[in-house]
């Protein structure tokens, strides 16, 4: 076989690869909607622009010190979250919820969730608020830590 | 008298602004989907007739560039340092090869890293390259600019190039430039540019979003698909034909038939 034909089978090889790999019909991913009327920006502008806010955000908080709540990521949270038919929060980078859907889609990583929650903060009230523990949820966790008690017992 | 319009005439003008932009998305759509279905068959249709008359040109001469290696094993092996590391480069002309390396494995990266747009779900390898996807952006530019400086300051390799040559540099050049401008400055929604790549592919019409960094982008592309079969850039199949590379020498142990290459 020569050399050209190698080439000629590959090219055809890789094109049924990546045809066989393509559903029919793929559309853009379905995801829950947020719960008010309208988004804090244009939902075209939010769609290419969400990241720009985030960190934009970020950096008037962390460096200026200046507190807004417009573009804070606690409200995007707050406004998209769902919660399962227990009642329980779904963490929002869970599969199909409002951010992975379109990250996942898209291929695009998502680091916000490395450090921020992914769902409102109900549960470390709560964990704080337990009689008895004036202090803060941090004691409560350090106390589960070495009782090595499941966690979820606590906010119960 | 306002100076400022009354709300029906303001709703009928914002009515009409948007049936226009309506009209221009539509068109537009349409018009990217006509041009990439064109590209896609001139450049597999083009490539593909180029590598057949490659592959039956006669080479009627035994030209190994020695000391080669003496075996067809030997040959794949000199074809892939060749190919991965670009050997007689990196030997010939140390800038030339770094600015050479660094953009045609950018390129690569980059394009691999572009897989994402044409695969639902997105394979693991093309998620996990995406990080450096970016950097490969970068890779291309450095490259690119570097190749161009040489082409215009030194002498000799100036008194020898094309116009053609210097088009290649800035069709790529663009490419590159425009990938990470919509990368850094000016976002398109990619999970629409998904979408209409998904539906060209299973032969359905969906809306790109017209924004115009991303037509620059891709008006580029299409350029580049086109321009490739008639262009400098058939090296790259070229390569693999090159008599000077893909022959082992062994005119002793085996007699030269220089009916095919």
């Amino acid at each position: 076989m020569s050399a050209g034909r190698l080439i000629l089978l590959g090219v055809c090889m890789v094109t049924a690869l990546v045809s066989a790999n393509t559903p029919a019909a793929a559309d853009a991913p379905v995801f829950p909607r947020g719960k008010g009327e309208q988004c804090v920006e244009p939902t075209q502008i939010m769609r290419k622009n969400h990241m720009e806010f985030l960190v934009h955000q970020r950096d008037d908080t962390v460096y200026q010190g200046v507190r807004t709540t417009k573009h804070s990521l606690k409200n995007c949270v707050d406004c998209h979250v769902q919660k399962n038919s227990a009642g329980q929060f779904i963490p929002i980078d869970a599969p199909g919820q409002f951010c992975q859907s379109c990250h996942e889609f898209a291929s695009v990583k998502l680091d916000c969730f490395e450090c921020h929650a992914t769902m409102p903060d109900e549960g470390h009230a709560k964990l704080g608020n337990i009689p008895g523990n004036m202090e803060s949820g941090a004691a409560t966790l350090t106390a589960h830590a070495f009782s090595k008690k499941p966690f979820n017992d606590a906010a119960q | 008298m306002p100076a400022y319009p009354s709300p029906q005439v303001a709703s009928k003008v914002y009515v009409l602004v948007s049936r226009l932009k309506g009209i221009a998305v539509f068109v537009v759509s349409y018009l990217y989907a006509a041009l990439f279905y064109l590209a896609t068959a001139v450049l597999i249709v083009g490539v593909g007739r180029r590598i057949l008359l490659y592959s039956r040109t006669p080479a009627p001469l035994k030209i190994p560039t020695t000391p080669a290696p003496t075996s067809t094993p030997g040959v794949v092996a000199r074809m892939f340092r060749e190919v991965v590391f670009f050997e007689s480069l990196f030997k010939s002309n140390k800038w030339t090869w770094l600015f050479g390396w660094a953009f045609h494995f950018g390129l690569l990266l980059a394009l691999l890293r572009h897989l994402r747009y044409f695969t639902d779900p997105v394979w693991s390898w093309v998620a996990f390259i995406q990080s450096a996807g970016v950097y490969a952006g970068y890779a291309m530019v450095f490259g690119l600019v570097g190749l161009w400086i040489r082409r215009l300051a030194v002498d000799r390799v100036r008194y020898i190039s094309a116009p053609s040559d210097h088009l290649m540099l800035a069709l790529i050049l663009g490419i590159a430039g425009s990938g990470l401008l919509m990368k850094y400055v000016w976002h398109t929604d990619v999970v629409a540019l998904k979408t209409y790549m998904l539906g060209l592919m299973s032969l359905q019409i969906k809306q790109l979003p017209a924004d115009p960094m991303l037509l620059i982008h891709l008006a580029l592309v299409i350029c580049l698909m086109i321009i490739f079969p008639i262009s400098k850039l058939l090296h790259a199949p070229g390569l693999f034909f090159s008599p000077t590379r893909n022959q082992a020498d062994n005119p002793r142990e085996r007699r030269h038939m220089p009916t095919n290459a």
